[in-house]
């Protein structure tokens, strides 16, 4: 009974964080208070929880008297239903961690506004009420809340581009989040049912799809290729990672890629038996990996370098989960994992070089080894980390999207793959090399910025990357065993 | 952007066309394979040359791929019309 | 289907349909953000839709089809079965009110997006605001 409590507390607990930060407003000291706090016990509570369902207001799975009510299957849920499980626990734990990480961060960036902090607190109880929920309405809803959240955190820059890039965002969402509720209004009107493992139940039931069934798969369709930053949205979701402050890009880039994994699972479980779905999903996820590492390799600026990087390897997760089979699936649940780490590093790096150069053009930096030689070196391990070099962790990943691409029969998408590992690389070294070995500077570096937060959090995160790289069956086994047991 | 015609510069974008002429080339190739082999060697052929012939490809994607508004809504009004199309063709419903 | 239910599909087709022109081929700011609010509005009517039903009861129970009520002209409507037959459908009602507030919301940021946009660049017009090469 207790245990069930706190799967919800998961999501209620940030939204109360969040209101009293609101609330202090302009308090900054009781704000730094409430926001180091509440962080720390978000983490604590998804690594307490035992995995199980909670169900809202004690609606139990009933009969659905199918006589009267038409319904295909002869059990439903009555309730919204939250369903906790290891892929969820792991998934929370790097949402709140990264979270942890972030709220410092800002702190230290003297960057404690009530409202901002709020924010992070929204866009933290969004993210995991889309892992936890089993209800396709409940999760549309939390998807319209993130992206006010995420639009919000992107205004507090204040500058002109960062408006430009908000109302981008949101013009597109009101496209993309119309397009999901529209999907959801007509499967409820087809097989009058919200619940994501009763709609599964139910179209399996139902022998062959509707038209109408198959217009609300296209528009689901729509709606996740914008949740989840591929083409043709790429440029939407990288124009806000480049326009954010450096570290709540980093966390704006692990948001999207948590909600591709967990959208396209919920898809997936849904419309299982529909090859055309996975077909789909795997050809615009080639597009967008090799438009985003082109488009990275042209860059001459940092952050937008590293958000063409962060939108390519979020095609490389979706092809692994368009390739379909159970293998390369978790392969590809596996690799969002490994690559928020190595994308966050990245991402936190940027941050330090912004606030210490105030610029991040690749053009006027330079000699930075002189200045920061530890964030150079854990720079550089990043880079071997996000390009699949072992001993790191997306060596393991991508291995592993090799043989199942090479598996399920698409041996080309195998080269397609070390193609884009090797121009990851080339896009981050060159950007390395820039920053920090290049002999001649334009601009000077503030004495007066230590970075030793920013220091402290990469060195945990690259030991994690190590670790993970490892010791891998310790994250992927778990995932395996779940893809397999879901059976889509 | 002046480095773009320093080493680095050169370096990126030759990585860059490399990649964008063997992805264009793949994806023909994974369409492709489904047909007969003739067909795939030919179109292959076919593919690589019309390709060879439309050097350098990277600056008309860049072009593309700024973030201008307009750009962006085309490419979503196409990428709807494109899966609605091809769930009602794959699934057999219309013809 | 009711020609009432038709309809009303057909009318938020074209709400959505206008709000997707809007949104492409609109050089207006507001006219982009009016549009954006009308998918909205669209997809709202088309739930509303899917719960109608010809002659359906309001799907409450008051006091009157209680069992142990002064018998009145609502007396018959007593056995569940036949309440359930005839009230319209309840759900669609909580999903349109949610999304009429979610769409509050998202319409009040981007309004005040445009009034930010708009101070800084005094034209309303998204070629000039959006299209411009800016060196940065």
């Amino acid at each position: 009974m207790f245990n069930s409590t706190l799967i919800p507390l998961m999501v209620v607990f940030p939204l109360i964080a969040a209101i009293l930060a609101n609330f202090l407003h302009q308090k900054d000291r009781s704000v730094k208070t409430i926001a180091i706090i509440s962080s720390i016990v978000a983490i604590i509570i998804p690594l307490i929880t035992l995995y199980g369902v909670h169900l809202f207001s004690g609606h139990i799975r009933t009969e659905s008297f199918p006589e009267i009510s038409k319904l295909l299957i002869p059990d439903v849920y009555m309730g919204i239903v939250y369903a906790y499980g290891p892929l969820q626990k792991i998934l929370l734990a790097l949402l709140t961690l990264m979270t942890v990480f972030v709220v410092f961060l800002s702190i230290n960036r003297k960057l404690i506004s009530g409202v901002y902090v709020a924010m992070i607190f929204i866009s933290l109880a969004s993210v995991s009420a889309i892992i936890l929920t089993d209800d396709f309405f409940n999760f549309f809803v939390f998807i319209e809340v993130l992206t006010v959240a995420q639009a919000a955190l992107v205004i507090a820059v204040k500058e002109t581009k960062a408006h430009k890039a908000a109302f981008k965002y949101m013009i597109f969402s009101s496209v993309s989040g119309g397009s999901i509720l529209l999907g959801i209004a007509l499967l409820l009107g087809v097989y009058g049912l919200l619940n994501m493992t009763d709609l599964s139940n139910a179209i399996t039931a139902g022998g062959a799809l509707k038209p109408v069934a198959l217009t609300a798969i296209a528009l689901i369709t729509v709606g996740w290729l914008y949740e989840s930053g591929l083409f043709p949205f790429h440029i939407v979701k990288s124009n806000m990672y480049e326009n954010a402050m450096p570290e709540t890009a980093a966390l704006l880039q692990l948001q999207s890629k948590f909600i591709l994994v967990a959208m396209s699972i919920a898809l997936l479980r849904i419309f299982s038996g529909y090859a055309l779905l996975k077909s789909v999903m795997l050809g615009f996820a080639i597009f967008t990996v090799v438009i985003g590492s082109v488009m990275a390799l042209q860059q001459t600026d940092l952050r937008k370098l590293l958000s063409f990087v962060a939108v390519g390897q979020a095609g490389l997760v979706a092809m692994g989960i368009g390739l379909g089979t159970s293998f390369s699936i978790s392969a590809g649940i596996f690799h969002a994992i490994n690559d928020v780490l190595s994308m966050a590093i990245l991402f936190f790096v940027a941050g330090f070089i912004l606030e210490s150069y105030k610029t991040t053009k690749l053009d006027q930096l330079g000699e930075g080894l002189q200045k920061a030689p530890l964030i150079g070196t854990i720079m550089f391990l990043a880079t071997l980390a996000i390009s699949g070099v072992p001993p790191f962790n997306s060596y393991q990943s991508e291995f592993r999207l090799i043989q199942s691409a090479v598996e399920a029969g698409y041996a080309e998408l195998s080269v397609l793959v070390i193609l884009l590992s090797v121009a990851t690389f080339i896009a981050v070294i060159k950007a390395f090399y820039m920053i920090f070995m290049k002999p001649s500077t334009n601009t000077e570096a503030d004495p007066k910025v230590k970075g030793t937060m920013y220091k402290t959090i990469i060195v945990i995160l690259i030991a994690m990357c190590l670790f993970i790289g490892l010791f891998p069956n310790m994250v992927y086994d778990p995932i395996y065993n779940i893809i397999v047991s879901l059976g889509v | 952007m002046e480095h773009k015609g320093k080493g680095f510069g050169i370096g990126s974008g030759f990585t860059s066309e490399f990649l964008m002429i063997s992805s264009i080339l793949i994806a023909g190739m994974l369409v492709l394979r489904t047909a007969n082999s003739v067909l795939f060697a030919l179109g292959s052929l076919v593919i690589l040359a019309a390709i060879l012939f439309t050097v350098p490809t990277v600056f008309r994607v860049e072009k593309e791929n700024t973030d201008s508004i307009n750009l962006t809504s085309f490419y979503v009004v196409l990428t709807i019309a494109v899966i609605l199309i091809v769930f009602f063709a794959g699934s057999g419903v219309l013809i | 289907m009711d020609p009432f239910q038709v309809g009303s599909f057909l009318t938020a087709g074209v709400l959505i349909v206008t709000g997707l022109w809007a949104i492409i081929m609109m050089d207006n700011l507001l006219k982009k953000v009016i549009g954006a609010n009308l998918i909205g509005d669209g997809v709202n009517l088309v739930l509303i839709g899917i719960g109608y039903r010809p002659g359906g009861l309001v799907p409450e129970v008051t006091h009157h089809f209680h069992a142990t009520a002064v018998p009145s002209t609502f007396s018959h409507f007593l056995a569940f079965n036949e309440f359930a037959e005839l009230a319209s459908y309840p759900l669609p009602f909580a999903l349109v009110l949610t999304n009429i507030v979610i769409g509050a919301s998202t319409l009040s940021v981007m309004l005040a997006l445009s009034v930010v946009l708009y101070h800084k660049y005094n034209t309303l017009s998204v070629q000039k605001i959006f299209e411009s090469m800016e060196e940065d």
